[in-house]
């Protein structure tokens, strides 16, 4: 199947202009299958990781959302232990309109700005709300540990 | 040959010098006494020996002594009397009464008859040839009996031949060698009677008139008898066959001798004689006046059967006399000469046994005469090569034709090939004929010499003038003069195809021949307005007064408003007066305004419809009135008269074409690029509109170009039908081209493209249900054998299904179908269906997607800029850039078209509500509308203050699903790409549903595309409106066209694209009306593009005309039931599974 001209074009804007602390290169024998870095951004307990994740369009994006995990192990309450990522945008809120690049962007906000209030990792969630200072510096640790970049 | 220095015609005037008093007698072409009196050359048979009584009576009343010189024999007291009482004391009429045999069938009662009537003796002494015979030995002249004396005499020998007879008595010595015997027909008559008048020789025997097609159905005997009338035996069957025709129909006269019989003769025994044969003077006249007769027969066709059996009968003796005295034709087609007469043979005999089997199926179906319903299916279909052959053979056209130049009052240039058939045309009227044709013998007639030695080596007396006579083998006609090939028909038919200007050769013509009349009044100018017409003196029924001026076009009422144009176009100002009668024009009293008297004022065309003509026809049958008191079309006899389109009179026996045979004119003429439209019948129509003799008589038409035809014999019916169109027809085709290799007329290349069109989801699933339902209908009526009574129902489907290709709301809605031609049938099924939720349900499904009918445009002029601002944006879900087809939602954000329905449908797929892609607002479908831009309309104004570069237009419209069905989408994106790349080009679109037609005009006003309709429902008046205003309109414009009313004669060269909306069970149809626009005239490229819809009935329709391309069937050229038959087939192949 070819890809269709969104993809396309998305892929090259990527490659193009590059958004700050992020990048996405698609595999050379899937151009649907990315690897993507994110920067941890600065202050937050991320900052200095630079976390792999993989990305996948599927057959009928952009009318169904890219599926979107975490590779790098990672302490936060919206993803899991699986890396799975727990984001309005990649599930109901997710519009055609949106694409990788508003979707990497709103993941690395999502470092950020944790919300505990809709975990995907409870006890993370529920170390973050109950004793935010130790869920800071396991996130932290956790970073140093596993994201530091190579 | 020295009787062909004087022709037929001086004589006929000799003949009208002496009746110059009288005016009743008609013109000396069709007088009857013509005939009769043009031979009577010898000194004692002149008519000046009955001209005293003539001159004393003006009226030429019926007078006992009169008529029997006129008719050059006794006549019996009661006929006479028959005749004397229904003649109306007219002579002429008396004559033709007796001569034809008319008086017969008045004359019923069996009356007592002097023997001068027995068709044993209707020769009489010839006091040149003493001929005596036993019979006329018998005969007793009456007192005071006037003797003319033809110089034929009543009977001349032509041969004898040998025969067997037997005997019907028993003796000896009652017949010997040498012994004369007289050979009479059976009495007609109880047997026991018949013997009893026998044994009393001299005794007039009246022969009762059985009805005579029973009469010699059944019997044939033909018997000898001895002098004294003693019957002695008959002749041997096979020959009495035909002899007793020969002698019935009073063609001869046979005299036998004994040749060899036992001494001792018993009953049953075997005689052999010698029979001479005479061929009776009567046999030259009697038929040609009744053809002549028959021909004028007037309102209503004759039943020709009997006259028909009759003719075969004697077709078959003639031959078989022939054959037996061993005559070969002296000149003729004397080389097929033996081949033709077996073949006549053939056909004939096919003939009588077709007849028998059409008698035996019709029962007792009032004599065997055809009910107009079999008379209709008559005549078998061309093949299309055999067509293809007659067509080539009348379209060897002579390039080296001489060119005439058209009267200076003609406004238009001729090209060559116009003035050649100009020059044809002319000398058509003007009767030029060239010299050869003058001369050359009739080609279905023969020529045979008279014996001068008889079988005994004698000398036999020789009349001098006449060492031949003619015999046409075809006909049996028997003549004495030299049968010339002549026509008399002072026009023709002019069969150009379309396209090469029939019309304007016919005005150059009218503009270039006028008649003497018309010069001379108006080179004198104006006569004094008290000129009022004068009428005959006599008004018969069949009187007409002369229009010496004028021309009556009659023309389909589709094209009167052209031919009004065309005659103005192609006439300098103020030569040429056109009128036309139609309508409210017709109240006019057209026998004052055309008659002589007011040439000077009288109008040089009158174009009128084929409709008028009919119904002053009617109401002249229906009144019986008087011809000049309807004071209408046929009061007058019109300089000449056009028939434009004559396929329409094809039918004979159709009343429209029974009115335009009864137009009276010198000059006669068709237009028609047709002339044989798929039977030789045909053709026969339009020659007898022309009364080109002797071919505008049906049974003489059937009998040499039907029958040999219908007998596989299609070598000579086509020879036949060739030699009657060669003189008549100029034909010329668009492929010809002239010596030096060029067309007659260049036309720019046509390009015919299929558009493949893909239904909706909800078109097809009403396409689908209507297609499964017809399918299932036909199958189990097919299973039941049923098919012919539910036909109506099935086609009724068919045509259903054959409409939701177009658009599923022609299925449903009656309304707009009632103008439809199969609406009543229609409207069963529509019935049918409309109590049918599921398929209600299903259109409902459509139209909830579709929205026809409403534009959305009231939205403040910044949200369309925005809106217009955004389409060069690239769309935000397939990052095309710009959009396809922009589409709005109902909170404003673009995207393609496809795009944002494809991403509702996603959304509603999973049952989410559907929520704008950028806003995440809740969207309805209904809500999206398209962008339409209008930069490709170059009239709508620009939104954009003036001076700035216009920026285009847009608008919005609910887009929907669908916009309307499939196929006025594909047409709207055709247009709308068309006037963006030819922003002036007019261009046609043709359905055969005007109900379609409404909903395409529906889309092209939302569309903004200016558009014109014509259809069957619209007045002649209107009609000319739109076809001007089509022609003159230099802007876009599309003409909407239902294909029945674009059919014919319609020129729209100013279109340059055609659209075929849907398929016609036959190209030729359509291929009609795309040449209204691919036609001279046309200056551009024409293309042409046919819609038809994937996988459905549309696409097996075109395997159907592939497979029939070269039937024309489709406009009513077939009987209903074989119309029928040929639908059922199409159907079921249209239902077969692939």
């Amino acid at each position: 199947m070819a890809l269709p001209k969104r993809i396309v074009k998305e892929t090259e804007r990527l490659m193009a202009e590059p958004v700050p602390g992020i990048s996405a290169v698609p595999h050379e024998d899937n151009l649907r299958y990315f690897d993507v870095e994110i920067h941890g951004p600065s202050q937050s307990p991320y900052e200095g990781g630079v976390f792999k994740l993989e990305l996948f369009l599927p057959d009928d994006y952009p009318m169904t959302p890219p599926k979107i995990r975490f590779l790098t192990k990672i302490y936060h309450p919206n993803v899991d232990k699986l890396g799975r990522i727990c984001l309005d945008v990649l599930k109901n809120n997710w519009s055609p309109a949106l694409q990788i690049r508003t979707i990497l962007l709103s993941i690395q906000a999502l470092l950020g700005a944790p919300n505990p209030d809709d975990p995907l990792a409870p006890d993370v969630a529920k170390t973050w709300k109950e004793n935010p200072d130790v869920a800071v510096a396991t996130a932290r640790e956790w970073t140093q540990k596993y994201a530091l970049p190579q | 040959m020295d009787f062909t220095d004087e022709p037929p015609s001086k004589k006929r005037r000799f003949l009208a010098d002496h009746l110059d008093s009288d005016h009743v007698v008609a013109g000396p072409s069709s007088s009857p006494q013509g005939y009769l009196l043009k031979d009577i050359d010898t000194p004692v048979a002149t008519p000046q020996a009955v001209t005293p009584p003539v001159a004393e009576s003006p009226q030429l009343a019926f007078d006992k002594d009169t008529f029997e010189a006129f008719v050059g024999e006794k006549v019996a007291i009661d006929i006479l009397h028959v005749i004397s009482k229904n003649c109306g004391n007219d002579i002429e009429r008396a004559v033709n009464m007796y001569l034809d045999g008319t008086w017969k069938k008045l004359h019923r009662a069996p009356p007592v008859r002097v023997n001068s009537h027995s068709p044993l003796v209707v020769g009489r002494q010839s006091p040149k040839k003493a001929l005596t015979t036993p019979q006329q030995a018998r005969s007793k002249p009456q007192a005071g009996e006037t003797q003319f004396l033809p110089s034929m005499p009543e009977a001349r020998y032509v041969g004898a031949f040998g025969v067997e007879g037997w005997a019907t008595r028993s003796g000896t010595g009652l017949l010997r060698h040498g012994d004369i015997v007289k050979i009479e027909r059976q009495k007609i008559q109880p047997p026991t009677v018949a013997r009893k008048g026998q044994t009393k020789p001299g005794t007039p025997q009246s022969i009762p008139r059985v009805s005579a097609a029973a009469a010699k159905r059944v019997d044939v005997i033909v018997r000898f008898t001895d002098a004294s009338g003693r019957e002695l035996g008959r002749l041997a069957k096979d020959t009495a066959n035909w002899v007793s025709t020969l002698i019935d129909q009073k063609v001869c006269r046979f005299e036998g001798i004994c040749v060899y019989a036992p001494e001792r003769l018993r009953t049953n025994e075997t005689v052999f004689l010698q029979l001479k044969c005479y061929i009776l003077r009567s046999a030259f006249f009697g038929r040609t006046v009744q053809l002549a007769d028959n021909r004028a027969a007037g309102f209503h066709e004759k039943d020709e059967t009997t006259e028909e059996k009759e003719l075969r009968l004697r077709q078959v003796a003639l031959v078989r006399l022939f054959q037996e005295i061993n005559l070969v034709p002296s000149r003729g087609n004397a080389a097929a000469a033996r081949d033709v007469r077996k073949e006549l043979l053939e056909a004939a005999e096919m003939a009588e046994k077709k007849a028998m089997e059409h008698k035996a199926k019709a029962g007792d179906n009032n004599n065997g005469s055809a009910s107009p319903s079999e008379e209709a299916e008559e005549g078998q279909e061309l093949q299309q090569d055999q067509l293809d052959a007659l067509y080539k053979k009348a379209q060897s056209f002579d390039f080296d034709t001489p060119e005439a130049e058209p009267a200076d009052t003609f406004a238009m240039t001729l090209r060559p090939y116009q003035k050649q058939s100009l020059y044809w045309m002319l000398a058509k009227e003007k009767n030029q004929r060239t010299e050869d044709r003058e001369t050359s013998m009739h080609p279905l007639w023969e020529e045979y010499t008279w014996p001068l030695k008889d079988h005994d080596d004698k000398d036999l007396p020789v009349v001098p003038d006449q060492p031949h006579f003619y015999v046409n083998p075809y006909s049996g006609d028997l003549s004495l003069d030299f049968p010339k090939q002549e026509q008399h028909c002072l026009g023709g038919i002019l069969a150009d195809e379309m396209g090469l200007g029939k019309t304007i050769q016919m005005l150059s013509l009218i503009h270039s021949h006028r008649s003497e009349a018309a010069i001379k009044v108006r080179e004198a100018g104006p006569t004094s307005v008290n000129n009022l017409p004068r009428l005959p003196a006599a008004s018969g029924q069949n009187t007409t007064v002369d229009a010496p001026c004028t021309t009556l076009v009659v023309a389909p009422m589709s094209l009167l408003a052209q031919w009004q144009s065309e005659a103005e176009n192609a006439s300098k100002e103020g030569t040429l007066k056109i009128m036309m009668y139609y309508g409210t024009e017709k109240n006019v009293d057209l026998l004052a305004m055309c008659c002589e008297a007011n040439a000077a004022n009288a109008p040089d065309v009158i174009v009128t419809s084929y409709g008028v003509v009919l119904s002053e026809f009617t109401q002249l049958a229906a009144k019986n009135a008087d011809r000049l008191n309807s004071r209408g079309l046929f009061s007058l006899n019109f300089f000449r008269v056009i028939l434009d389109e004559a396929h329409n009179i094809k039918n004979r026996q159709a009343k429209t074409s029974r009115a335009c045979y009864e137009i009276a004119a010198e000059h006669r003429w068709v237009l028609t690029g047709t002339p044989i439209v798929n039977r030789l019948e045909d053709l026969f129509s339009l020659v007898r509109f022309l009364r080109v003799e002797p071919w505008n008589n049906f049974s003489f038409w059937k009998t040499f170009i039907t029958v040999p035809f219908e007998s596989k014999n299609f070598v000579r019916a086509l020879d036949v039908v060739q030699t009657v169109l060669e003189p008549l027809v100029m034909r010329r085709t668009k492929g010809m081209k002239t010596p030096d290799g060029q067309f007659l007329v260049p036309l720019p290349p046509k390009h015919i493209e299929i558009v493949d069109i893909e239904l909706s989801e909800p078109e097809r699933a009403v396409y689908d249900y209507v297609f499964k339902r017809a399918k299932r209908t036909f199958f189990d009526n097919m299973q039941a054998g049923t098919v012919m009574k539910a036909f109506t129902s099935i086609f009724a489907q068919i045509l259903r299904l054959r409409q939701t290709c177009c658009h599923p709301l022609l299925v449903r809605n009656q309304e707009i179908l009632a103008d439809e031609e199969e609406a009543n049938m229609a409207a069963d099924v529509a019935a049918g269906l409309a109590d049918d939720m599921d398929l209600q349900s299903l259109i409902e499904r459509f139209t909830a997607t579709t929205d026809d009918a409403s534009t959305t445009n009231n939205f403040g002029a910044h949200v369309l800029k925005q809106i217009r601002d955004e389409a060069v944006n690239e769309c935000p879900i397939c990052a095309e850039e710009p959009m396809i087809d922009q589409a709005v939602t109902g909170c404003w954000h673009s995207a393609c078209k496809k795009c944002l329905l494809d991403y509702i449908k996603h959304q509603t797929d999973r049952n989410e509500v559907p929520r704008c892609f950028q806003c995440r607002e809740h969207i309805n479908i209904r809500d999206i509308f398209e962008v339409i831009r209008h930069d490709d309309d170059p009239e709508t104004p620009s939104i954009s203050t003036p001076g700035a570069s216009p920026e285009p237009r847009i608008s919005l419209q609910r887009a929907g699903a669908n916009d309307s069905s499939a196929k006025i989408v594909a047409l709207i994106s055709h247009l709308r790409a068309l006037r963006q790349e030819h922003p002036k080009m007019k261009s046609l679109v043709i359905s055969q549903f005007t109900s379609f037609l409404t909903l395409i005009s529906a889309a092209l006003a939302r569309h903004k595309i200016a558009f014109l309709r014509l259809d069957g429902s619209m007045s002649q008046k209107a009609r000319a409106a739109v076809l001007t205003e089509f022609q003159s309109t230099d802007k876009f414009c599309v003409l909407l066209l239902s294909l029945k009313a674009g059919g014919v004669g319609l020129n729209l060269t100013s279109a340059k694209r055609v659209y075929m909306m849907d398929p016609w069970w036959s190209f030729a149809v359509e291929a009609q009306a795309i040449d209204r626009v691919h036609r001279m005239g046309q200056e551009d490229e024409v293309r042409v593009y046919r819609f038809i819809v994937k996988q459905s009935v549309e696409m097996r329709m075109l395997r159907v005309q592939e497979r029939k391309k070269f039937i024309a069937t489709s406009l009513g050229m077939m009987s209903d039931e074989e119309k029928k038959m040929q639908r059922i087939e199409d159907i079921k192949e249209l239902l077969s599974s692939d």
